[in-house]
């Protein structure tokens, strides 16, 4: 009964904590690897158990995924299961040879982090001499090679006015920008936050490039962090918000085995580890991910007390909410909430 | 917020009152996109899943385009 309601049609595998980067803003403080990180047989039979379970797609992300030397091996064992594959890098290891493989595995999409459009603010922000140039071929090569490519760009007051510059580098390349704001976890820090201002002053030039721009020409979208039901903006986002899909269709696993319903949440939302239980037990164990299962709205919190929006949204993303306020189920930074009290 | 706030807020990112205003929501497209997103959902071409670790493909941007 319960996995009728609640599939996880998405994966995220976090395949190593470790990372040649050292960004300012990464959320999982990524690095060195984990002790004891997941073998390629683990996370082939993670892979088997999430196909039975009927999901559609998985991310691969870190750390840096492309780290891991049996990357292509796992990716292969969800491509033999008809699972779309998404992979989430810092590009910056992704060479002829890679390309080349990623060819074979048929990505939906590779997403590249750009952080800025001038190479000392994005080599600043990930802390890594030369990996704007590196970045910006390797983006180059993958749409050559016919990989559909997404550039992310984590927003924060230190790149937020090269937005324009960005845009006018993007512009006409057939990559989809994609952006979302920078939140105060793991290695983040809180001054570098946006202001509420900034981050509306942002949507409204996704909305007005969206607008502006045909697909073709730029296609921008932001993430779910970027706002939810503005009564003034045109959506922000491709698909209305629907509340944080942690526990309802999405499903994280770090690459220690531990599972949490979604991998930007902090540590203490882990709920089991499948070195333990397999995947369908944690999914079906009463109480996983109760903060959306078993939501009430007296959950909700700061500004999202009696909201009329409050059932459907549960208070915006968890992990933004978290970073931002220490607060679950009351994300600050709300399109609709920001119009309400500016 | 007032129209003019948002026309303010927009000259941080050095956007005209022009693009501005075409970011502002029409009741119009509201009624379109609803329509648009039930025929995607009733034949199954579109399902809810969290962008921020997906990225979007670019195939989900012609499917809409299709549509509209």
């Amino acid at each position: 009964m319960l996995l009728k309601k609640y599939e996880p049609r998405i994966g995220l595998y976090e395949l190593t904590l470790r990372c040649n980067m050292n960004c300012i803003h990464c959320g999982s403080s990524a690095g060195r690897k984990r002790t004891n990180e997941l073998t390629t047989e683990e996370w082939n039979n993670v892979t088997t158990q999430l196909a039975n379970l009927n999901c559609k797609e998985i991310t691969l992300l870190g750390g840096e995924p492309f780290l891991r030397k049996d990357w292509y091996k796992i990716s292969t064992e969800i491509k033999d299961y008809g699972i779309k594959i998404t992979y989430m890098s810092n590009g910056f290891l992704i060479n002829e040879n890679t390309i080349e493989k990623l060819r074979k595995i048929e990505p939906k999409v590779v997403s590249i982090s750009i952080d800025g459009a001038k190479k000392e603010t994005h080599d600043k922000i990930r802390q890594t001499k030369g990996s704007y140039e590196k970045c910006i071929q390797v983006i180059s090569n993958l749409k050559k090679a016919g990989i559909n490519t997404t550039v992310i760009t984590s927003v924060n007051k230190l790149n937020f006015q090269e937005l324009p510059e960005l845009k006018a580098m993007l512009l006409n390349k057939g990559i989809v920008w994609q952006l979302q704001i920078a939140i105060p976890l793991g290695r983040f820090k809180k001054e570098l936050l946006l202001s509420k201002e900034e981050f509306y002053a942002v949507a409204i030039f996704i909305a007005s490039t969206r607008k502006k721009y045909s697909i073709k020409e730029l296609p921008i979208i932001g993430t779910h962090c970027f706002g939810y039901y503005s009564k003034k903006l045109r959506n922000v986002m491709i698909f209305p918000w629907n509340g944080c899909q942690a526990g309802i269709s999405t499903i994280g696993i770090q690459s220690n085995g531990e599972v949490k319903g979604c991998l930007c949440l902090p540590p203490e939302f882990i709920e089991g580890n499948i070195r333990d239980n397999s995947i369908s037990e944690i999914w079906q164990k009463p109480g996983f991910c109760s903060y959306n299962r078993d939501f009430k709205l007296s959950d909700l919190n700061n500004n999202c007390i009696d909201c009329k929006y409050g059932k459907k949204c549960r208070g915006g993303c968890l992990g933004v909410s978290i970073g931002i306020t220490g607060k679950t189920n009351g994300d600050t930074y709300c399109l609709k909430a920001i119009e309400e009290t500016m | 917020m007032k129209k003019n706030k948002i026309y303010e807020l927009g000259k941080m990112l050095g956007i005209s009152n022009t693009d501005t205003r075409a970011a502002l929501l029409k009741n119009r497209n509201k009624i379109v996109a609803s329509i648009v997103i039930v025929i995607a959902i009733m034949i199954g071409k579109m399902w809810f899943q969290p962008l921020h670790y997906t990225g979007a493909s670019i195939e989900d941007f012609i499917f809409l385009t299709r549509l509209l």
